[in-house]
């Protein structure tokens, strides 16, 4: 899934090691989901937002719409 | 198998290229070590000690002597981690400090691993070592090993819990896929049945391939 993580994280100009630490996973964890590898658990999504300041959709892209009902 | 993904090398050398210093010089590592060490074991094999094996024990062999340069790698990598950021996929010295403990777990329970089918291999009538030594070893490499894991696994964040689990799964496919075939055609008489050791290096290798295939579609095998 698309994200802007690596955009939040150079705002705040934080290196990847630094915002793991912060959220408590490894490098290659904010790497694989920066990459779009890796879609990180909800409990993740929601220390990210938290961490940042931003709402979840506005760290992870979704495209899928709602069917009408009508 | 979290080991495993580690031995996909890194860097250094100043002023070179990135892909000489994150791929080439890794991989001319990794693949003279990973030759130097099969070609001792095929010497030993074929020394008078042994005296040679046949092909099932051959094979073995040198799966367990893959499983133990790993395992034995990314174990001084850690230990080091100054010189293992130059061979493992790490962004330096201090993601090994970082992942210390997971990272030594998982070398020691694929040394293990390693030790035990080498053991198993080598086993007597035909090899040197006694039949009760190799059963110790075989099983208590294996037993250990997997022991050892479980903790590097509760010490796993959640990207290489995902990993650990998509491997394991992959592993299962490819064991019903290749083992389950190469049994049917036994079964109907177009081949041989696996002997023993077959089915051991077939789990081994097929758990590795799962492990590679799983941390490359994570990004994990791109140089850092």
């Amino acid at each position: 899934m698309e994200n802007r993580l690596k955009q939040h994280r150079d705002t705040k100009g934080w290196s990847q090691g630094e915002l793991a630490r912060r959220l408590g996973v490894s490098r290659q964890t904010i790497n694989a989901v920066e990459t779009d590898k890796y879609d990180p658990s909800l409990p993740l999504a929601l220390r990210m937002s938290r961490l940042f300041e931003v709402a979840v959709p506005e760290l992870f892209i979704d495209d899928w719409e709602p069917e009408d009902d009508d | 198998m979290i080991g495993s993904q580690k031995m996909m090398i890194e860097e250094k050398s100043p002023g070179a290229p990135r892909w000489v210093k994150k791929l080439l010089i890794p991989a001319l590592i990794g693949g003279v070590v990973g030759y130097a060490a099969a070609a001792g074991m095929m010497t030993f094999i074929d020394s008078s000690a042994v005296g040679g094996l046949d092909k099932s024990a051959t094979i073995a062999a040198l799966v367990g002597v893959v499983y133990a340069v790993i395992g034995l790698g990314v174990g001084f990598g850690t230990a080091s981690p100054a010189i293992g950021a130059r061979f493992l996929n790490v962004e330096d010295a201090d993601e090994l400090r970082e992942q210390k403990k997971v990272l030594t777990l998982s070398g020691a329970a694929m040394a293990l691993w390693g030790a035990s089918i080498l053991a198993l291999a080598l086993a007597a009538p035909d090899g040197p070592v006694p039949q009760n030594v190799a059963l110790a070893v075989g099983a208590g490499g294996l037993v250990i090993g997997t022991w050892l894991s479980l903790p590097a696994y509760r010490a796993s964040d959640e990207l290489m819990r995902a990993i650990s689990l998509e491997a394991s799964a992959m592993s299962f496919g490819l064991v019903l896929l290749v083992a389950g075939t190469w049994a049917m055609l036994a079964h109907l008489g177009y081949s041989a049945g696996p002997a023993p050791l077959d089915l051991l290096s077939l789990f081994y290798v097929l758990m590795l391939v799962a492990s590679f295939i799983t941390v490359g579609r994570r990004g994990m095998l791109a140089p850092r």
